[in-house]
């Protein structure tokens, strides 16, 4: 279990360099587009790709967020509670999260599915969206994989 | 189950279950899942959970937050918001919470180049918060002034909420731009006001310091200058019209990297620290803003706001008090859902009553705009509150509650202060043509 | 009156916002349709996207997330490939031409593209003009200008020769004023709806190349195929009214979104049949390349085209 949370918090750091460099292709892609309307020219589509890439850097931080406890929550009621009673109610949020995004992860996968079929592209340079969704789904999956470790370590915690 | 009871059921949820520690980006998804699941159909709600997840990660509109984020993310690792604060304190730290009224005079500043009262928060958040903590600064007051500060984004033009508004009610946006400036004066004003009072009674709060000689003052004058230029590439830019408000964001943050550069402040460890700070940040937001989609949409279904803004657009009681029907809809209704949902939901009835009352629709989308930021400010989802948090993660979320609550008295004296005296908002746009 | 058992309630998502003409238009079609049924029908609206936002609309009543729902055809692209020939800019004059010209090209046509819902109706807004802050008289004026458009219109403004820019429409108003753009191509009523007539000079009657955004009212099948039939007949028949009742209003929306341009001061300009004709010649490309993408993709459409073209030839003015 242990090797497998590594496994999944390594990954959830490289994802997270993902989304990093998508706030940077945002940025660099916006300068450049407004750079050359000085000289009456534009890049097609960078509206688009900006609400696109938007979505990278949400869907490829999300585990890194969860896993540098960056979702807010409010603590101060659970934290008075007994260590085995907090573990108690840490394995009920944490196992509801998990089916929460397995579910966000599952139905994006169809969602992409059905607009791969449909042949749904975006409005100017006709990119198709369906890998932005995908990849939703699978940012939402790697966060399902680590909330399960959550729900694993809460769920030891409160058999204590 | 009637769709209203399963709407108020919804609610009662997530005002309980939001102590139970579970992230309320999360929780709010699952409830509004959960009833939207009940009022329509489960195969309906869950093809709404992935809808809302991807239009939410992917508008364009919300891009603003990561790229203002990664600016202030770049003045914090490069030293540019210490200097700033530096000189700032030379010239007012000797006051009682000066830092803090340097840090409203900042949000007022980043007001005039952000639209978005979440991006302001989470911005001027990483710029200020290390720096009162520096001065020894107490978390309550750093954390509830740069929460309540985030307010300012929204009233001084450009701003969301009054495009939206201008467009339900058919006003002209450049009026109704204009008739917030007064306002966010006002309000930038009542909030120092407020800090001066709140520090004066409690001195541990923001400590003052010691008073600058004049050669001290000018000498920390330079670490204005690489502000100032982040400041005018910005608004120049925007005011001569080379880039949008949305585009702002991006401008903003590769011009301080380059500033950064060339003063030789910003190593590849900064940038990085930036980069993640900022993906963990947005990240943060972006998903209490997509669980509040989720739920926004099950309230819709219940239909709730729609009977409640029906119910009072019936009632014979006098004009007053139909206004203050009005006002506390906004204000309980901006407790649990996004404002500009809310807006949306509610001024296709409201407004008519409005104009049949005889109220100026200029002025009562200004009343509208501060009311929703109290919203923001106020438990259970005060989006706000949680954007700051995210920023400071040391400070516990009651904390900045607290720390919120004398600034709520300021917003609320605005308000009190508009119904009397509706020429604060009318004044300017009245010189229009 | 009717039991609380028995009434079938809807619910119908609009991305117009409320006070839109075209919105109200829709609530009027859910009162009558009430009224008609005698109440057995009910019918919700959730306008200005609050229960699914325009690019989602459609799927979301296959999904059953509404009922119904109302959106343009244009905001998913690739996903109607044969009705996205209404769009093209084939010189509609007004909007009762550009909706019945979409509505009778669906009839004929039968897209299968359509088959997930039942469609309830079709309309079109008037032609998309162009809006300048200084004056459009000639092909030549437009070089080098950046005119805010998205989709089919940024296409028709790069072979004018302009240099598109995309931005959200709520953003055009201040884009405008501070110069961001200096036009933007919509139909004139957005000069009033979006309170841009504020911030333009003029407006150019380039009729001729008018292009119109076709708009949707779907109903999710299974919900259809479950209604009565004598409900399916009042649906039937005010489906065939209300079409009307849209064409209408987009028609007076544009009057009165020229009156309001002209009553901030605005200059309307008329362009002369030569140069409507070298418009016409230039937008020409965008048509065939359409033709030849969709024949890519092993779609004949040429011949819809041509419905299109004599619908628009032998249109006669109501
Ligand atoms: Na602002
Ligand atoms: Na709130």
């Amino acid at each position: 279990m242990f090797k497998f949370e590594k496994f999944i918090k390594a990954f959830a750091e490289k994802f997270n360099w993902i989304a990093a460099g998508a706030v940077v292709f945002m940025m660099g892609l916006t300068c450049l587009d407004v750079f050359l309307r000085i000289f009456r020219k534009s890049i097609p589509g960078t509206y688009e790709f900006i609400g696109l890439f938007g979505s990278v850097v949400i869907s490829f931080s999300l585990a890194y967020t969860t896993m540098a406890k960056g979702h807010i929550a409010v603590e101060f009621l659970v934290q008075k509670f007994s260590q085995r009673r907090q573990s108690l109610t840490g394995f009920f949020t944490d196992f509801f999260s998990m089916i929460l995004f397995v579910v966000v992860s599952w139905r994006s996968f169809l969602y992409a599915m059905e607009l791969m079929r449909a042949g749904e592209v975006s409005l100017t340079t006709h990119f198709p969206i369906y890998p932005f969704v995908l990849g939703i789904a699978l940012g939402c999956g790697l966060q399902s994989l680590l909330l399960f470790t959550d729900t694993v370590k809460s769920l030891k915690g409160a058999m204590k | 189950m009637s769709p209203t009871l399963i709407g108020l059921l919804g609610l009662a949820a997530l005002v309980i279950l939001i102590f139970s520690r579970i992230p309320v980006g999360y929780l709010m998804a699952i409830i509004g899942f959960a009833g939207f699941s009940i009022i329509v159909s489960p195969e309906a709600a869950l093809s709404l959970m992935a809808r809302d997840f991807f239009s939410t990660f992917g508008s364009y509109n919300l891009t603003v937050i990561p790229l203002f984020v990664l600016m202030g993310q770049i003045a914090f690792h490069s030293g540019i918001s210490a200097r700033l604060f530096d000189a700032a304190y030379r010239f007012i730290g000797h006051l009682p919470g000066g830092l803090a009224i340097a840090t409203i005079g900042a949000c007022a500043g980043f007001a005039a180049i952000c639209g978005s009262t979440n991006a302001t928060a989470a911005t001027m958040a990483s710029v200020t918060l290390p720096e009162m903590k520096r001065y020894n600064y107490k978390p309550e007051l750093a954390t509830g002034v740069v929460a309540a500060g985030g307010s300012l984004g929204i009233l001084i033009p450009p701003s969301v909420i009054f495009i939206v508004y201008g467009i339900q009610t058919e006003q002209s946006i450049g009026k109704l731009f204009i008739s917030g400036i007064l306002p966010g004066l006002l309000l930038t004003f009542l909030f120092i006001a407020t800090i001066l009072i709140w520090t004066t009674i409690n001195p541990e709060l923001g400590p003052r310091g010691p008073k600058a000689t004049f050669k001290e003052k000018i000498e920390s004058l330079s670490g204005l200058v690489e502000t100032l230029l982040i400041f005018i590439l910005v608004m120049g830019g925007l005011f001569m019209g080379f880039f949008t408000p949305t585009e702002a964001g991006a401008i903003g943050a590769l011009g301080t990297i380059v500033i950064a550069l060339v003063r030789k402040n910003l190593t590849w460890e900064g940038f990085r620290d930036a980069l993640f700070e900022t993906t963990r940040t947005s990240c943060m937001i972006m998903i209490i803003v997509a669980g509040a989609t989720v739920f926004g949409h099950f309230l819709a279904v219940s239909r709730i706001p729609f009977d409640i803004a029906g119910w009072i657009s019936t009632l014979s009681i006098p004009h007053w008090g139909i206004m203050i029907l009005i006002i506390l809809v906004y204000f309980v209704g901006g407790c649990f859902i996004d404002s500009l949902a809310l807006i949306m939901l509610t001024i296709p009835i409201f407004y008519p009553v409005i104009l049949t009352l005889g109220y100026d629709p200029i002025w009562f989308g200004v009343v509208i705009v501060l009311i929703t930021q109290i919203g923001v400010l106020t438990p259970p989802v005060g989006v706000n509150v949680y954007v700051v948090s995210g920023v400071a993660r040391d400070v516990p979320l009651e904390v900045i509650f607290r720390g919120v609550m004398p600034l709520l008295f300021a917003l609320i004296i605005a308000v009190l202060l508009l119904i009397p005296f509706p020429q604060i908002a009318l004044f300017l746009p009245g010189l229009l043509r | 009156k009717k039991d609380k058992g028995q009434v079938i309630e809807l619910s119908y998502s609009v991305f117009f916002p409320p006070t839109h003409v075209q919105c109200k238009a829709a609530v009027s079609w859910a009162q009558e349709i009430e009224k008609r049924t005698n109440g057995a029908v009910k019918i919700n609206i959730f306008p200005g996207g609050t229960l699914t936002s325009a690019n989602e609309c459609y799927s979301g009543v296959i999904k059953g997330i509404s009922d119904i729902g109302m959106s343009c055809f244009s905001y998913t692209k690739g996903r109607f490939p044969e009705m996205e020939a209404v769009d093209l800019p084939l010189g509609y004059r007004n909007g009762h031409m550009a909706t019945f010209a979409a509505w009778e090209y669906y009839k004929a046509m039968k897209p299968k593209e359509l088959d997930d819902v039942k469609v309830l109706y079709i309309h079109a807004h008037g032609p998309g003009l162009l809006h300048a802050k200084k004056d459009i008289k000639k092909l030549e004026d437009i070089k080098g200008m950046k005119i805010r458009s998205t989709g089919l219109s940024a296409s028709i403004v790069t072979v004018l020769g302009g240099t598109p820019v995309a931005m959200p429409q709520g953003e055009t108003y201040e884009s405008l004023q501070k110069g961001v753009v200096d036009a933007t191509f919509a139909p004139i009523e957005t000069l009033k709806g979006w309170r841009q007539g504020e911030v333009v000079k003029s407006t150019t009657n380039c009729y001729s190349i008018g292009y119109t955004t076709a708009m949707f009212k779907v109903m999710n099948k299974a919900k259809w195929d479950a209604l009565p039939e004598d409900v399916k007949k009042v649906f039937t028949e005010v489906n065939e009214e209300w079409v009307k009742v849209h064409a209408r209003e987009w028609d007076t929306a544009d009057v009165e979104g020229k009156k309001f341009s002209d009553g901030l001061g605005n200059r309307y300009i008329e362009l002369d049949e030569a140069e409507h004709g070298r418009w016409r010649a230039a937008v020409k490309p965008v048509i065939s390349s359409y033709i030849a993408d969709k024949k890519k993709a092993g779609l004949q459409v040429q011949k819809g085209i041509d419905f299109l073209q004599n619908y628009i030839r032998n249109y006669k003015e109501q």
